[in-house]
Formats: structure tokens, sequence, C-alpha cells
């Protein structure tokens, strides 16, 4: 069974298609990345799968329940983190983490523990002021602290690492990571670095629509066109023809001894230009290869 | 039983408790004395006017009447004030997202707030009437303590239905303006159902307040009342069961 199960899910708001059909599987045990640009439709896909919103038609399972008919059992083993995660603000992140205890029944004995460890690793265990008090970075890592109090089998963050410092999001990228060692983490954002440093699948979404679902690998191998650049003793107008009519080929740039070739294929670019590099008889200066960013991807695939 | 916890703490950490016992305090101490004055301020006013008005002495009664008077008007637009935002503010600032996305069912977050704010204003009324009755024994040297008792818990039970309006309000609009003013129309509108027939006027809840009125002057008795409670508690489980059945079916 996988954690998530989302069929034909569709959020229409007046004559505003939201979400349009968004058919998505998300593996156990695994860190998935939910990009799109901003009003994609990642936030309305988030609030769908954890009830906040009905959709228009279309379901999701979640753990194996029906999102719609059985959301109750959902919520106990769930994790919830919005984009922006609002407490009230007279209590103490000490006092909300035990009132969200309280909502789960955690045991006493077994509370104490869990809340002090959330809050040295959010870095809230030495602060006593209210939650009022705090910036909106410190909110974050409360709202990620009070998802991760019942050890949830999946945890839902939108935009978990906006707000923070560059200390910060390294923090909880790298919470995020082991986390979902254990638990599926399923997340939305629009840092790019961010998904390239912890996911192992993505799914982008765009104006509504699901544009693509892989791991992150194959959508390198599959939207990415590596560039090499070479750099030669002489100058290599020979080995440029030869490569001209290389169908794997997609580009030839010659700047007097440096070639930049732009591959369909990464793999064959990387098997084949050795080998015709050392048929040309020229003396390699220096061989690069430059994989294009999930930005790059990114941008290619929004058509932005 | 975790969110009636909050509730509670909630307060009396942002003062709440305070400021509504603050408010019956006020009455309790305002009322007596304000009863047995006002003749001598009236005519001090009217001195050398030449007008002459004859003013009854003020009895225990003036004074509880004045003490219920402040009950069904600062009083009641204090519960609305302070009820409106109940699930409103909730929704509007966010704080409710993370709430009913976890194992809590959006019914006990109502009960809840009903339960926690009825106890307050319950509490805070039995203490505000406790003063009342001896600051108008000590000032009148009388006693009327039966009415006054039976009044008061019709009072409590009026207050419950206000409460119930403005929950209702609250909780099935997201603007705590918007839930403060729909409250004042239908309890309006509710205060004027007794003119329109008789029945109404024995039967509604409004008739809370006219009975109370006429017990104090034992115009009325207490089991006169027994109708207007009935239908006070049948108004006020209707308004919960319907604000909770709304609240599920919106998006939060």
């Amino acid at each position: 069974m996988d954690a998530i199960e989302i069929d034909g899910l569709t959020k229409k708001f007046g004559d505003v298609l939201a979400l349009d059909h968004l058919n998505l599987t998300v593996k156990k045990n695994s860190v998935f990345g939910f990009l799109g640009p901003n009003g994609a439709g990642k936030t309305t896909t988030l609030r769908l799968l954890v009830g906040l919103a009905k959709p228009t038609s279309g379901t999701a399972k979640i753990l194996g329940y029906n999102i719609k008919s059985q959301i109750n059992k959902i919520y106990p083993r769930i994790g919830f983190l919005p984009d922006i995660p609002v407490f009230y603000g007279w209590m103490t992140a000490k006092e909300y983490l035990n009132f969200v205890a309280d909502i789960f029944k955690i045991p006493h004995k077994k509370r104490e523990k869990k809340i002090d460890y959330l809050l040295e690793i959010t870095n809230l265990k030495e602060v006593k002021t209210k939650i009022k008090g705090y910036s909106r970075g410190m909110k974050k890592k409360l709202g990620i602290a009070q998802a991760l109090i019942n050890d949830p089998e999946v945890i839902f963050m939108d935009e978990p690492t906006s707000a923070l410092d560059p200390i910060g999001r390294k923090e909880i990228l790298e919470m995020m990571t082991s986390l979902g060692k254990e638990t599926t983490v399923f997340f939305s954002t629009h840092i790019l670095n961010d998904v390239e440093r912890i996911c192992d699948s993505v799914a982008i979404l765009h104006e509504g629509r699901l544009v693509t679902e892989e791991s992150l690998e194959s959508l390198k191998t599959k939207y990415s066109k590596p560039i090499f650049t070479l750099e030669f003793d002489d100058r290599p107008d020979k080995l440029t023809k030869i490569l001209k009519n290389m169908p794997w080929i997609e580009n030839i740039e010659q700047y007097n001894n440096a070639l930049k070739v732009t591959s369909k294929n990464l793999k064959m670019g990387q098997k084949e230009l050795p080998n015709l590099i050392a048929k040309s008889n020229l003396s390699l200066k220096s061989f690069q290869i430059e994989e294009p960013s999930l930005e790059d991807i990114f941008v290619k695939i929004v058509g932005g | 039983m975790s969110f009636l916890k909050k509730e509670f703490m909630g307060i009396f950490k942002t003062y709440k408790a305070w400021v509504v016992i603050a408010i019956f305090l006020f009455f309790a101490f305002m009322s007596p004395p304000v009863a047995k004055f006002a003749p001598e301020i009236v005519e001090s006013l009217l001195e050398g006017q030449g007008t002459a008005i004859s003013i009854p002495t003020p009895t225990i009664l003036d004074s509880f009447t004045q003490y219920f008077k402040n009950l069904s008007q600062i009083g009641i637009l204090a519960v609305i004030l302070l009820s409106m935002g109940l699930v409103a503010d909730e929704r509007a600032k966010g704080t409710l997202q993370l709430v009913i996305t976890k194992p809590i069912s959006r019914a006990t977050v109502v009960l809840s707030k009903f339960l926690a704010h009825a106890s307050l204003f319950i509490v805070s009324m039995i203490i505000g009437a406790i003063i009342c009755y001896f600051y108008s024994i000590v000032i009148f040297e009388a006693e009327k303590l039966t009415e006054f008792i039976q009044v008061n818990f019709l009072f409590i039970i009026y207050y419950l239905v206000v409460l119930s309006i403005t929950l209702f309000f609250s909780a099935i609009l997201s603007n705590q303006i918007a839930a403060g003013g729909l409250s004042i129309v239908a309890l309006a509108s509710l205060s004027i159902l007794p003119s329109l027939n008789k029945i109404l006027a024995k039967y509604s809840p409004a008739a809370l307040t006219s009975t109370a009125n006429n017990i104090l002057y034992k115009k009325a008795s207490f089991l006169d009342a027994t109708w207007p409670i009935i239908t006070s508690f049948i108004l006020i489980a209707a308004l919960l069961t319907l604000g909770i059945f709304i609240l599920n079916k919106q998006e939060i």
C-alpha cells in the first residue's frame, strides 16, 4: 500500500479551476517534493488532503483511508504544517505542545520527553516567552514541532523552509531527510534547491495540472541536456565536423581551441565523446560536464 | 477535554475572566446606591426650577430592578462582544486550521467553547448576585431572597440563550463583527416576539426577562417561567446543533 494515492482530485473556486484531475502516488517512507510556481495549486492540494477543503470531484487515500469518508481515521496518523502556522499567542511553546499532546492523548511520561526533544531540535527550548512575540521563523519551527508530536506516519508540509534563515533551513532540511527514513514526507515548495537536496521523488504542478511526477534522477535524465566543455592544445576543427554528424548531439559551438557540446543524452556523451577525442589525436587540456540544475528543468517544464 | 482545558486556560490567560467578573462587580456595586440615591439626585437637579415631582421612597426592589436592568442591557452587549469571535476569530486568524487537522471534532470545539464561556458567565453572575444582594440588604435593610434567586436563575438561562445565538453566528461566519451584528439583530427580533401574539409572549425564550420582572413584583410565580425555560433550552440545543452542522460542511 502506498502512503498517498491521489485519484482525479479536482477543485474549482467558482469558474476558476485550482486543481485539475490530479493523479499522484507517493511511496511510504519517502520524501516527496511538490513543486510549482506561486498559484499552481500546491496549497489547495495540501488543504484537500488534510480535510480543510472539500474536493469538487475525485478523491485521495492516505494510508489506505479515504479523505472524504474516513478523515477521522487519518488525523491520528498524520502531521500537518501550514504555510503560515498560527498559534494561540498567549501560550508558550511548551504549553502549546502540551495542548497538542493532550489532543493526541499522549501519556504524560512519554509526553515530557517528546516535548523536550522537539523543543531541542527546533531550538526553542530556551525560549520562555509567549508565542505572540515569536518571529516567523520561530513560528515555523514550532509548527514543525507540533506536526511531529504524534510520530506521524505521513507528514504534510506547506513551504516548510520559507521564512527560515539559512541555518534554520539547513537544520529543517536535515530533519526532513532523517524523517524520510521512517515517515512519508510530502512537502510543497518553490525553493528548488531544497528539493534537489532532500527529495526522492518530485511532482511539478503548473496552473492546477500535474506536469510531471518522477524520481529526481529520472527527471534529470529525461530533461537534462548536459553540456560538455572541452579544451584542447590545438583547434579541434576536424572533431567539430565529426561531431556535427552524430545523432546524439544537439548543438556544438567552437571557440578557438575550445568546444561546447550539448548532448541530447548524458550517458551517450559520457561514453562516445572520450572515444572520438582519442581517435582525433588531439591533446585534451580539460573535460567538464555541466548538468543543468533543477531550476533549468523547472523553467523548461513550466515554460517560464 | 483537551480543548475545554485550553478554553479555560485562555479565559484566564487573556484576562477575559477578570474583565467579565469586573463587569458584574461593577453592576453589583453600582446598582444599590444608584437606586437609593436616584430620588435625591433627581430632586437636586430639579431644585429651583419650580417643578414639583413626588418620587416614591426607593425599596430593595428598586435596587434589584436597577441591577437586572444593567444585566439585560450592558450585560447582554458584553456577552455578545466577548463571544462573537469565539470561532470566527480562530478561523480568520488560522489557529483553527492546526486544531481541526488533529483528532478532534469541530463539534468538540464548539461545545467546549460553549461550556467554558457558559461557566464563566454563570460564575460571574453568581458572584455579582451575591454582592448585589448583600449590598442591597445593607443599604435598604430589607430582604427578598427567594424572588432574587429566581430572577437570577432566569437571567442565567437568558444569558445562555444569548451565548448560543452569538456562538452560532460565530461558528458559521468567519468575520466576528458580522457575527456580533447578526447576533444583535437576532436578539432584537427575539425580544419583539412577545409583542406579536399572546402565545409567543407566554412560550418564547424572550418571555424569560418579562416574567423575571413580574416575579420580582409578585405579579407572576416562578412556575409561569416553566415554558420559557423549556423553549430556551430547546433553542440553545437547536442553535448549537445547527452551528456544528454548518461548520462541519464548511471549508476552513
